[in-house]
Order: structure tokens, then C-alpha cells, then sequence
């Protein structure tokens, strides 16, 4: 795939790719007088793990919003493997798999009812629902934890449970925002591990973050979002260019200043 | 005293900020702000001219000073166990980076609290209430001057103290919400004294024997002892002002005591109260039981959730409290009896007149699984009736043992119209429900700290749940209009008509709405979730 700071051609000429799992073009969201996603255009391949990457107030999490069916653009398509989300929102909502923050979750429930809550809103089966929890509990190290509320857990075990509840119906596409924050080592890297695995297996995963190490180590692919458009895609050497992932990043969003030497903050040294 | 006006400063920039930042607020600061100067005003004009009054009505504004001292103390006692759990923008633990001192922090928290708008409007109306006593000598006048800063810092030190005590106990979820229940209930039946008491009750307060009785004693108790000080000072009994005044200042004293104990024991304890706790329920509860679909789920989810939802059980107590309330009605008891069991549906149906809100940002679940409108309503529904059917039976059986209809056949036909009228009533209203809970939705509080106030849409708060009824007895009509037809055509013997009538009725409207509440939550989901995401920036 052809990089970067310029579109590709399918990009250029404003016309979705079928072949990718993700395909965004020309797309705009304004909230009030501030334009948040300013003609965002973006391929994501299939079995990509894909990283999107930019300041605070970039864009990312609009875009994922509107990536999902959970913001209507205000112009442009976003289409997964070929169809078109706000064409017919539940049926590419049915493909994917979004991870909830953990405000958005039910948290007196329990692990494991949440689980199955989750599984039975997609239109599994009781049966295949109650197995899938079980398997997934398991996975994520929650055992110990599956008939606690949700509410009395950890953060990071939160970010396990709203991952697993997203990943239940086995999607084709992942969407994870800031999937890492405030997790132990121990658990991110098990998370790691199966993301790793689900993307092996043919599925995609989209994740935003700003530990630029992360997203250079899991990564295959990563785009630079800054002031609600793309400043940089393709893989990951594609983008870094020879450098290092974060200088990189850097250069392209700039912002970055010297010390500031205040005088009077001196440790107590002087 | 530095610190002491900075943490007073930081009270109104906040407050300022909060108007700046939500026009809402500083409509609503406009609104409070107007109600307090007519309150202020108003006290002040009432008791100027009750300053040439003759000794027996001096009688009349003791008993009256002293029932609004005790109403004043613990109502707002009351509403602080209510919202206890409330982490509110001045509370203790905020300041604890910043090296204040135990005792100046805790002063200043208080003296910040106090120069709120609710202190100073129980201040300048305690004041105005000074009015009363002009035609008296200067000292009554400047001890009720006094003793309206006394009554007002009393107030907080005590309300302050009380979030302190219940705080420091650990109570469990589901102790603290048996709480907010126990106050919500006093809360209830303190408005419904009136109903209890006859239309004399009034009188009964302010001339009974028995009241005058009990409010001398509370005036030797911090609660009241403040605002019996100028009737003390009037009688020339200083001796009693003295130990009045002892009795505040002890007051006082213990409760900052126990402040420094409290911030001593917090900086010990912190941060170990993050104890996991088992479910009492192993496995997956009533997800076992439901159907095994998306609305399943749903129905499942609901019920688990109200269940633990004290914002939602309080009002379902209603009701229950309606029925009892209106035995107590003297003559006409058995009907007011029969007629409370047709109120209390139309009240239960309220929350879930703004239900979607209760669930709050829950509702991403559904929106991200691509659940339909359909399916949402259909679980809410059956949840819902299911209430209505099991609690209209619960009241049906009270209010049989209350009114004694079960011993005639008549009487238990006209019981047996009455339940059937009233499950009619739910249905209707719960069918408005599932379409108003689309649309016109309010802001609530938090599930954790159920009896907090949601900061702004005080009017929608308000407003919203009148439509909500006043449609679903619109829906009500068909049902009405049979009831009035038997009557004008002297049929009243064939009131069981209305039976099978208010139960189609009721059906009908429940379908319909259930209908167009999936239709419009399917068409409004995203703004419904961006509505919901608003809700929840105003709980914080």
C-alpha cells in the first residue's frame, strides 16, 4: 500500500474500496462553530491490526464514533467490507465489534451476566452465549471475578470485561478505543496476546492510542490523525519512514517546544 | 484567614463558572435567586406587621418561630442522609494535597457552605423574621439578630456532621439505600400530615397542648435552641439564654471535634474501602429465565436493575403508601381506598416514563449491539407489566382487608372493577411511557447517589412527568367515556362491562405505544445516546 502523506487513488477519487475491511471517505463532523473531523479519508485492509494515533482532540475518537454507527456524519461514507454504515446501521453494527467505555456498560451486573447480556442482545443463543462468557472469562483471568458487579471491579478488569463483551459474537472488525489504559503489564499483555491472535485468524482490529511504543510494536498498519484529518497512513515503517514511530509522529503534528526554564523552579538545589 | 476567604472565593468562582459554562445554571441561579428576595421580603413584611401584636399572638409567633426552627433543622438533616454519598465540590478529601491546616480547612468548608445562597437566605429571611419584635426593647432585637447567625451556623455545623457520622459508618450498598428509602418515606408521610391531621392541623400544630409541648423540649436541643433565644430574652429570662446559648456552643465544639477525629481516621483508612464483593447471586440469575432472545435480555437486564435502583423502588413504595394514607380518611375511607389503588399505577409508571435516562449511558450496550427498538420495548414491557399485574393483585388484597368488601358479592364485584381499572391505568401509562421515554426526557440522579439533585432542567423535571400523565389519562378516554354513559343512562349495574372495556383499553394503548416507542428509538437512537452523554456530564 502506497503511503501516506498523499491519498491513494481509491482515496483520491472519493470512492469507497469493497476490499477493505474499512473504508472512510471524505468524512465530516462539526460540533457547533468547530469542525472535529475535517475530510477524513482512510483504507483499513482486512486482518490489519491497525493503529490510529494523533493529539488529544485529533479526531480519533469521532471518527471511531462515526466508524461505528454510534455519530451520523454530517458529509461523507464510511463502509465495512463493502457496505455502507449509515446505509443500514444494525447490519454493519453487526459486524463489528466496539468496545464500550465503562460508563456505557451496565455495571450492576455481574462478569458473567454482563457477558451473557451482551451475547443475547446480538441474537446469540442463550446456550452458545453462556459457553462463549465462560470461554472468555477464562481468557481474561476473571474467574475469581465472574460473579462480582462489574461496578465493584478494578479498572483494568473493566477494560477486560467492556474487550470481552465486544468480542462475544466473534466480529470481523474490532474497534478498541484506548484499549490499554490503566491496565496492569500482566493483563495488557494477555490482551496483547489475543488481539494478536484474532488478527492472525483473518479478523481486524482498530485501535487508538497514544503510547506510540504500543502502537509500534502490535501494529501493522497505523494512521497519524491530526486536526480531524490524516496527516500520514500505511504500515507502520511506511509511516515512521526510517525514524523512530514517535519522532515521526512529532514532526508531523508539531507542537513540541523547548524547556521552559522557570526560574524560580529550582528543586531547592540553588 | 487567608485560607478561610480563599476557600470562600473558590465557592463562587465555581459558581460563577458553572453559570458561565450551562446557561441553564445561571437561569436557574436567576430563579433561586428570585425566590429567596420574595422569601426574604415576604418574611420581613409579615413580621413587621406582627410587631404592634398583643401578648396572645406573641403566643402564636413563639409556637410558629420554634415549628419552623425544627422543620428547618431536620429537613435539612433529612435531605442530607438523602444525598448522603454525594461527593460534593467542597467536601474535605478535595483539599487534602494542598497542606491546610485540620482546623482551618474545616472551619473555612463550613463558613463556604454557609455563605451559599441557601445560608445566606436563611440568614437575611431570620433576620426579616426580626421585624417581629420591634415594638420590644433593643436587647430582644439583638438577641434575635444573634440568634439568627447561631440558628444559621448551627444548621450547617449539624448537617455537616451528620454526612460525617454516616459517612464514617461503612455502610453496605444495600444498607445505604434501605436508608434512602426510610428517609424517603418520613419525607412522605411528613406531606401527607395535613391529609392525617384534618384541615385543622394547623391549628393543631401552633395551639396544641401536645405540640407546644414537645417543641419546649426541643428547645433545649441544639436544633431548635437558637430561635427560642428572643422569646427567652422578651421573658427577661437571661439565665435561660445563657444555658441556651451553652447548649450551641457545646454544639459546636463537639461537632469540629469530631471533623478533626473524621480527617484524622480518613487519612488512616484511605483508599481501603475498595473491597470486592460477591454477588449473593451465583451464575446468571434471572437470565435464566427469560426468553432466550434480545428482548430476553432486556427483561432480564430491567429487572435486575430495579431491583437495585433505590431511585425507582422509592416510587414504587407510592402506591402501597397511597392506600394506607387514604384508610386513615375518616368517613369516606373505603372509597378514597379503592380510588388510591387507581392513582398508584399512573405514579409507578412515571420513571419509566424517563427510563432510557434511569438506564443512562447503559443504553450504548444496546445501541452498539444493534438491538432494535422493537426488541428494547418489548423487554422494558414486559418487565413493566408485570409490576402492574402482581402489585395491582398485592393492593387488591390490602384494599379488600382494609374496606371489608369481600364480605357482599356487590362489594367484591365493585373490587374486582376497581383492580381491573387500575391494571388498565398501568397499561395505558406504561404504554405512554415506552413512546414519552423517546422523546421527552429529564435528567436524574445518579443511581449511587439516588436522592441527589441532577444539576439543571428543573423545569423539564418538572414539566416532563406531567405529560407523561396527563396523556395517559387522555389515552384513558375510551374506558371514561363507558363509565359515564352507564351512569347518564342509569346503568350502573352493568359496571362489569368496564372490566373486559378498561382491559382492552389498556392493552391497546400498551401495544401502540410499545409500536411507536421502537419506531422513534430506532430513528432517534444517536441523539437519544448524545442526550443521555449530556445527562451524564450533569451528574457529576
Amino acid at each position: 500500500m502506497a503511503v501516506s502523506n498523499e491519498m491513494t487513488t481509491s482515496q483520491g477519487n472519493g470512492v469507497a474500496n469493497p476490499r477493505m475491511a474499512v473504508s472512510i471517505r471524505g468524512l465530516v463532523k462539526r460540533f457547533g462553530a468547530k469542525t472535529a473531523v475535517n475530510n477524513l479519508n482512510l483504507d483499513i485492509p482486512v486482518s490489519s491490526f491497525y493503529g490510529l494515533v494523533g493529539p488529544n482532540g485529533a479526531g480519533k475518537t469521532t471518527t471511531l464514533r462515526m466508524l461505528t454507527g454510534l455519530l451520523a456524519p454530517d458529509a461523507g461514507s464510511v463502509s465495512i467490507f463493502g457496505h455502507d454504515v449509515w446505509t443500514d446501521v444494525n447490519a454493519a453494527k453487526r459486524m463489528i465489534g466496539v468496545m464500550p467505555e465503562s460508563s456505557q456498560i451496565f455495571d450492576r451486573l455481574t462478569g458473567m451476566q454482563l457477558l451473557v447480556y451482551s451475547g443475547m442482545l446480538r441474537g446469540m443463543k442463550r446456550k452458545e452465549s453462556i459457553a462463549r462468557a465462560r470461554d472468555l472469562i477464562k481468557a481474561f483471568d476473571l474467574q475469581d471475578s465472574a460473579n462480582v458487579m462489574v461496578a465493584d471491579y478494578s479498572t483494568g478488569m473493566t477494560k477486560k470485561i467492556c474487550l470481552a463483551s465486544a468480542m462475544i459474537h466473534s466480529p470481523r472488525v474490532l474497534v478498541l478505543d484506548e484499549p490499554f489504559e490503566a491496565v496492569d503489564p500482566v493483563s495488557s499483555a494477555n490482551l496483547k496476546d489475543i488481539l494478536i491472535e484474532y488478527a492472525a485468524t483473518g479478523g481486524t482490529v482498530i485501535i487508538s492510542s497514544h503510547v506510540m511504543a504500543l502502537v509500534e510494536r502490535m501494529c501493522t498498519h497505523v494512521a497519524v490523525i491530526d486536526k480531524g484529518h490524516v496527516c500520514a497512513s500505511g504500515t507502520v515503517d511506511e509511516v515512521a519512514a526510517g525514524q523512530d514511530l514517535e519522532d515521526r509522529f512529532l514532526q508531523l503534528v508539531g507542537g513540541r517546544h523547548a524547556a521552559a526554564h522557570l526560574d524560580w523552579l529550582d528543586g531547592g538545589a540553588r | 484567614m487567608s485560607e478561610v476567604l480563599s476557600i470562600i472565593r473558590l465557592r463562587w468562582t465555581m459558581q460563577r463558572s458553572a453559570m458561565r459554562a450551562k446557561p441553564v445554571s445561571m437561569v436557574m441561579f436567576v430563579l433561586g435567586l428570585l425566590f429567596s428576595m420574595a422569601l426574604i421580603v415576604g418574611t420581613g413584611i409579615c413580621c413587621w406587621s406582627l410587631g404592634s401584636v398583643d401578648t396572645s399572638e406573641s403566643n402564636i409567633l413563639h409556637a410558629a418561630m420554634l415549628l419552623v426552627g425544627a422543620l428547618l433543622s431536620f429537613g435539612a438533616l433529612l435531605l442530607q442522609i438523602m444525598s448522603l454519598g454525594q461527593g460534593t465540590v467542597l467536601s474535605l478529601s478535595k483539599f487534602e494535597l494542598f497542606g491546610i491546616r485540620d482546623r482551618v480547612l474545616s472551619i473555612s468548608l463550613l463558613l463556604a457552605s454557609v455563605c451559599g445562597i441557601p445560608g445566606i437566605t436563611i440568614l437575611l429571611t431570620l433576620l426579616a423574621s426580626g421585624f417581629a419584635y420591634r415594638s420590644t426593647s433593643v436587647a430582644v432585637i439583638v438577641t434575635a439578630v444573634v440568634s439568627a447567625f447561631l440558628a444559621v451556623i448551627t444548621i450547617f455545623v449539624l448537617t455537616r456532621i451528620i454526612t460525617i457520622l454516616l459517612s464514617s459508618v461503612t455502610f453496605s450498598k444495600k444498607g445505604r439505600n434501605i436508608l434512602h428509602v426510610g428517609a424517603f418515606l418520613v419525607l412522605m408521610a411528613i406531606g401527607q400530615l395535613p391529609n392525617l391531621l384534618g384541615n385543622d392541623y394547623l391549628e393543631l400544630l401552633l395551639y396544641g397542648s401536645a405540640s407546644r409541648g414537645v417543641l419546649g423540649m426541643l428547645a433545649w436541643t441544639p436544633f431548635v435552641a437558637a430561635f427560642q433565644l428572643p422569646f427567652d430574652a422578651m421573658a427577661g429570662q437571661w439565665l435561660f439564654v445563657a444555658i441556651r446559648v451553652l447548649v450551641i456552643a457545646v454544639t459546636w465544639a463537639f461537632c469540629h471535634w469530631l471533623c478533626m477525629w473524621y480527617l484524622r481516621k480518613a487519612r488512616q483508612s484511605s483508599g481501603s474501602s475498595t473491597v470486592k464483593v460477591v454477588s449473593g447471586q451465583k451464575g446468571l440469575g434471572l437470565f435464566r429465565f427469560v426468553p432466550d432472545n434480545a428482548s430476553g435480555a432486556v427483561s432480564a437486564r430491567l429487572a435486575i436493575y430495579l431491583r437495585k435502583d433505590v431511585r425507582q423502588i422509592s416510587m414504587l413504595i407510592l402506591p402501597l403508601l397511597l392506600v394506607v394514607m387514604a384508610a386513615f380518611r375518616g368517613a369516606n375511607a373505603s372509597d378514597a381506598v379503592w380510588q388510591a389503588t387507581l392513582v398508584g399505577p399512573l405514579l409507578v409508571m412515571i420513571c419509566e416514563s424517563n427510563g432510557l435516562a434511569y438506564d443512562g449511558r447503559g443504553l450504548y450496550m444496546e445501541a452498539i449491539c444493534a438491538v432494535r427498538g422493537w426488541y428494547d420495548r418489548i423487554g422494558r414491557m414486559r418487565v413493566n407489566a408485570a409490576i402492574i399485574v402482581v402489585y395491582g393483585m398485592l393492593l387488591m388484597v390490602i384494599a379488600f382487608a382494609i374496606t371489608g368488601y369481600w364480605k357482599t358479592p356487590e362489594h367484591i364485584l365493585e373490587g374486582l372493577i376497581y383492580t381491573v381499572a387500575a391494571m388498565s391505568v398501568g397499561l395505558c401509562s406504561l404504554g405512554v411511557a415506552e413512546v414519552v421515554s423517546c422523546t421527552l426526557m429529564y435528567p436524574v440522579a445518579p443511581m449511587d447517589r439516588p436522592f441527589s439533585a441532577p444539576q439543571g432542567r428543573g423545569a423539564t423535571q418538572f414539566l416532563f412527568p406531567i405529560i407523561h400523565v396527563v396523556v395517559s389519562l387522555v389515552t384513558l378516554l375510551p374506558s371514561i367515556l363507558v363509565v359515564v354513559l352507564l351512569l347518564v343512562t342509569h346503568n350502573a349495574g352493568l359496571m362489569w362491562i368496564m372490566m373486559p372495556v378498561s382491559l382492552i383499553n389498556g392493552l391497546a394503548v400498551l401495544f401502540l405505544g410499545s409500536w411507536l416507542g421502537g419506531k422513534l428509538m430506532d430513528a432517534r437512537m444517536t441523539k437519544i445516546l448524545s442526550t443521555l452523554d449530556d445527562f451524564a456530564s450533569l451528574q457529576q
